[in-house]
C-alpha cells in the first residue's frame, strides 16, 4: 500500500484545499476496494506493478486534481479577441517608442555605436513588460465583464435590440473597446507626465525637458482625450451610427485639429533641461529633434485636416440623401 | 475525424452521465458500487469522472451523502435528494421528448435511405 500512500500524498496538495481531506478518504477508499476485488479474484496479494496498474487507472495527480477545481482562466472567450488586439498594438507601439528613445540616446551619447547593443537587448524586457500590463488590465476588465454581462442577462428587452439596417451602420465593439483601453491609459499617461518626464523622454530626460507649450495645451488636450473617451463610451453602449454621433464626433476632431495647429504654432516642443553640464554638446541634438517633431506634427495635422475634410463631405453627402427622401416622400 | 467522433461522442455523454447518476442513486450507493452498477448496466464512466461529479451534484444539492462504516470500512454513501429528485424528474421528461422527436425524425429518413 506504500504506493497508494505516495499517490494520496501526491494528490493532496493539488485538491482543493476545504475538500482536501473528504477527496483522499473517498479516493482511497475506492481504490483499495478495487485491489480487493483483484487480489479475491486472483487469490493472493498483489504485486506492485499490479498495485500500480490500478493507481494508474485513476489518473495522474494533476489531471485528477484538475476534475476538482472549477475551470479557471484570467481572460474568458468574450474579451479575448479585444485582448489579442490591443496586445498587439501595445507590443508594436512601445517597441517604436523604445526605438525612438533609444536614437535619441545614441545620438547623445559619445559613442552611438555602443548603445545599439543595449537598444536590441531591451526588446525582449519591454515586450514582457506590455505583455504583463496589458494581461493584468484585461484580467481586472474580464472580473468586471463577467458582472456587466450578468446584468445584460438580466435587464434586457428585445424593444432595445437596433431597428432593421441600423446594424449596418453599427460602430465595431472592438474597436470601442480598444480606443476606451488606449485612451484611458493615455490620460493616465499624460496625468503623470508632468511630474515624471522620464515618462516621456526616457533616460534623455536627463537631458532635455518638453517645452512650455505642452504645459499650456495640458487641460485643453485632457479634455479632449476624456470627451473622446466618453463618447467611445456611448458607442460601446449604443453602437448604432446616428446623425448626431457624426456631428459630436466632427465637432472633436475640430477641436483635435485645433490643438494640433497650436502645437506647431509653438515651433519649440522639446528644450535642454535645466541643470545639463554642456549645454552646447546638446544644443545640435535638440534642434534637430525639433525639426523632426515639426515634420511629424505638419505630416499629422495634413492627415487629419484631410480625414476632416473628407468626413465633413460624408456628412453633407448623407444629409443631401435624407433631405432628397424625405422631400420624395412629401 | 476519430478525434471529431471522440469529442462529439463525450458531449453527447456527458448530460446523459448525470441523468444517469442521479437515476441511479434513487437507490444509495458509495462510489465504487455505483460505478460497477452503472457500467453493468452498459454505461461505463472511468473514477476521474464520477467522483468530481458526484460532488459537484451534492454541493449543487441533488445529492445527499454520509459516511458510515460497512464492512468495517468507512463509506461513503450517496443518495439522491429530493431537489435532485424532482430535477431528475424534468430531465427525463426533457430526455424523453427529445428522444421521441429523433426517432420520429429517424423514422422519417429511413425509407429514403432504402
Amino acid at each position: 500500500m506504500d504506493l497508494l500512500e505516495r499517490y494520496l500524498q501526491a494528490l493532496k496538495p493539488l485538491l482543493p484545499r476545504k475538500a482536501q481531506d473528504d477527496i483522499l478518504r473517498e479516493l482511497s477508499e475506492n481504490i483499495r476496494c478495487q485491489m480487493e476485488e483483484k487480489e479475491a479474484g486472483l487469490g493472493r496479494p498483489l504485486t506492485d506493478a499490479e498495485q500500480e496498474e490500478v493507481i494508474k487507472q485513476h489518473g495522474h495527480p494533476i489531471v485528477v486534481a484538475a476534475r476538482y477545481r472549477r475551470p479557471q482562466y484570467l481572460i474568458g472567450p468574450t474579451v479575448f479577441p479585444f485582448y489579442w488586439l490591443i496586445l498587439r498594438i501595445a507590443a508594436v507601439s512601445a517597441l517604436i517608442v523604445r526605438f525612438v528613445v533609444e536614437v535619441v540616446m545614441a545620438l547623445l551619447s559619445p559613442d552611438p555605436t555602443h548603445a545599439i547593443v543595449p537598444a536590441l537587448l531591451a526588446v525582449p524586457w519591454v515586450l514582457i513588460q506590455v505583455f504583463f500590463w496589458v494581461t493584468a488590465t484585461f484580467a481586472v476588465f474580464e472580473l468586471c465583464s463577467s458582472a456587466f454581462t450578468l446584468n445584460c442577462k438580466k435587464g434586457w428587452s428585445p424593444g432595445s435590440l437596433p431597428t432593421i439596417g441600423a446594424q449596418l451602420s453599427a460602430v465595431s465593439r472592438t474597436t470601442s473597446v480598444a480606443q476606451i483601453i488606449l485612451g484611458s491609459a493615455f490620460i493616465l499617461w499624460w496625468q503623470v507626465v508632468p511630474n515624471a518626464p522620464f515618462l516621456l523622454l526616457g533616460p534623455a530626460a536627463s537631458i532635455i525637458a518638453p517645452a512650455p507649450i505642452w504645459a499650456s495645451l495640458h487641460w485643453p488636450i485632457l479634455l479632449l482625450a476624456v470627451a473622446g473617451v466618453a463618447q467611445t463610451g456611448v458607442d460601446l453602449a449604443h453602437p448604432q451610427w446616428t446623425p448626431w454621433r457624426s456631428k459630436i464626433r466632427l465637432a472633436v476632431q475640430a477641436a483635435d485639429l485645433g490643438i494640433l495647429c497650436l502645437v506647431l504654432r509653438a515651433g519649440e516642443w522639446v528644450v535642454m533641461a535645466p541643470g545639463v553640464h554642456d549645454p552646447s554638446r546638446y544644443a545640435d541634438v535638440v534642434g534637430l529633434l525639433n525639426q523632426i517633431l515639426f515634420f511629424c506634427f505638419l505630416g499629422g495635422l495634413i492627415v487629419e485636416g484631410v480625414r476632416f475634410v473628407w468626413r465633413c463631405l460624408r456628412q453633407f453627402q448623407a444629409h443631401s440623401v435624407t433631405h432628397a427622401a424625405a422631400l420624395a416622400r412629401d | 475525424m476519430d478525434d471529431l467522433f471522440e469529442n462529439f461522442r463525450l458531449e453527447l455523454r456527458r448530460g446523459c452521465l448525470v441523468l444517469a447518476v442521479l437515476a441511479q442513486l434513487q437507490t444509495e450507493h458509495y462510489g465504487y458500487t455505483l460505478r460497477k452498477t452503472l457500467s453493468s448496466r452498459g454505461l461505463a464512466i472511468d473514477e476521474g469522472t464520477l467522483y468530481p461529479l458526484l460532488r459537484r451534484l451534492e454541493s449543487q444539492g441533488l445529492l445527499a451523502s454520509e459516511w458510515r462504516e460497512e464492512e468495517k470500512r468507512n463509506k461513503r454513501f450517496y443518495r439522491v435528494s429530493p431537489e435532485g429528485a424532482a430535477l431528475l424528474e424534468r430531465l427525463l421528461e426533457e430526455w424523453r421528448s427529445i428522444n421521441a422527436a429523433l426517432e420520429r425524425m429517424l423514422n422519417q429518413l429511413e425509407p429514403k435511405e432504402v
